[in-house]
């Protein structure tokens, strides 16, 4: 059998459910392989799989799918819900400092507000590494950055909240979806290299990967607005560090408090999202990877 | 039919299923000759297999041990009965359209 056809057969036979494929897989391959009309007969295959799989998903098979992809859309909210509260109490704790007669300067509750990002991605990618050990999400390289990226467009789609994603809706749409889909294109190349046991290059990649996603991003939505603001164009690159960090170490200069306001809470939240869809995929290609496949049975006969 | 007709639109393929099994047991890619010398349409092993799953599970047919790694099935009482009560059925159908036609 040609291995582009021996491909196409392993593709559409995998669009049946499970105990079909395990009782008939065998037989239908053997017609596929020798099949005159191979063509048509794929077609054939797939059409009947995914009738199949419908009429075998019923409601409470698809409930806790619906609840993962639920939780997923839903964690952008949470993950700002969780940046905002943590900058606030940093806010707050400083202003109690500031009234005990302990001078804090601006650059400190800059720095302070970009530092509350840690807890919230540390605790993300235990968030991340536990779902993915426990929970079965279906091709999370697709379904992860698709709801994050989903869910973060939802809240920057809110009133009042959705400015705390950036001032200017359109561009947060541009840049999010920007950030979906280098997030998807990093994640498979990283559980490409994660399946072939290379992990310390698949968390490599994954880092400085991340990194550059999130700076391509904040790139991405500085050049949209950057006129608006009055904002040089060069601005735009290095953003991300420095509004992450709320350090300047000279890379943007005097707009460095402008670009602060324009990108609000953005990057903070897509480094929030990073961090949880590139743990979460690591975690489960290198689960799929060290779990042995179950000894195939064979077909019973009655 | 009640019996086949419970096989929605595998209907039609489970009845050529059973018609190419009544004269003894055959794998799938013989019933696909079979089929397609019957009807001039060579059925898609999805639509072969998913009437043959029917079929199965309505005890109609049944497997047999693997030959030459491919797995025959034949027809069960319960499936002969079910093929005879169907024929008969399309006989008095046909020949009650063909008398019509030929009164008109």
């Amino acid at each position: 059998m040609p291995t582009n056809r021996s491909r196409f057969v392993h593709v559409v036979l995998a669009l049946y459910p499970r105990r079909v494929r395990d009782r008939y897989g065998a037989e239908i391959t053997e017609l596929l392989t020798h099949s005159p009309t191979p063509g048509r007969d794929l077609a054939d295959v797939a059409w009947c799989a995914l009738a199949d799989r419908g009429a075998s998903l019923t409601m409470s098979h698809a409930r806790p799918h619906l609840l993962r992809l639920t939780g997923l859309l839903a964690a952008p909210l949470a993950f700002g819900v969780a940046l905002a509260t943590l900058a606030s109490i940093a806010v707050a704790v400083l202003g109690l400092l500031e009234g005990f007669g302990y001078r804090v300067g601006y650059r400190l509750v800059d720095v302070v507000i970009a530092a509350s990002v840690v807890p919230v991605a540390v605790g993300t990618v235990w968030l991340a590494r536990r779902t993915g050990r426990r929970e079965h999400i279906a091709a999370p390289i697709f379904v992860v950055p698709t709801a994050l990226a989903l869910g973060t467009i939802a809240v920057a789609s809110l009133p009042y909240l959705g400015e705390a994603l950036g001032e200017t809706w359109w561009a947060t749409l541009v840049s999010s979806l920007c950030w979906y889909a280098a997030t998807f294109a990093l994640a498979t190349g990283g559980a490409a290299l994660n399946q072939r046991a290379r992990t310390g290059a698949a968390w490599t990649v994954m880092v400085l990967g991340g990194l550059a996603i999130l700076e391509l991003t904040c790139t991405v939505y500085v050049l949209l607005v950057h006129r608006s603001y009055g904002l040089p164009s060069s601005s735009a690159f290095g953003a991300y560090p420095v509004v992450i960090t709320g350090i300047d170490p000279g890379l943007v200069g005097d707009p460095a408090g402008q670009l602060a306001e324009a990108l609000k809470g953005l990057p903070a939240l897509l480094t929030v999202c990073t961090a949880f869809t590139l743990t979460l995929v690591i975690t489960r290609a290198t689960r799929r990877h060290a779990t042995p496949k179950p000894a195939s049975t064979p077909p019973a006969t009655s | 039919m009640s019996g086949l007709s419970q096989l929605g639109r595998f209907s039609e393929p489970a009845l050529l299923i059973l018609v190419s099994l009544a004269d003894g047991a055959k794998h799938g890619y013989a019933m696909q000759d079979d089929i397609a010398a019957l009807t001039d349409e060579r059925p898609g092993p999805g639509t072969l297999y998913g009437a043959i799953r029917r079929l199965e599970e309505q005890d109609y047919i049944e497997s047999l041990p693997e030959q030459d790694r491919r797995k025959p099935y034949q027809l069960t009482d319960k499936g002969r009965a079910a093929l005879q009560t169907e024929l008969q059925r399309m006989r008095t159908v046909a020949s009650t359209g063909l008398r019509r036609l030929a009164v008109a």
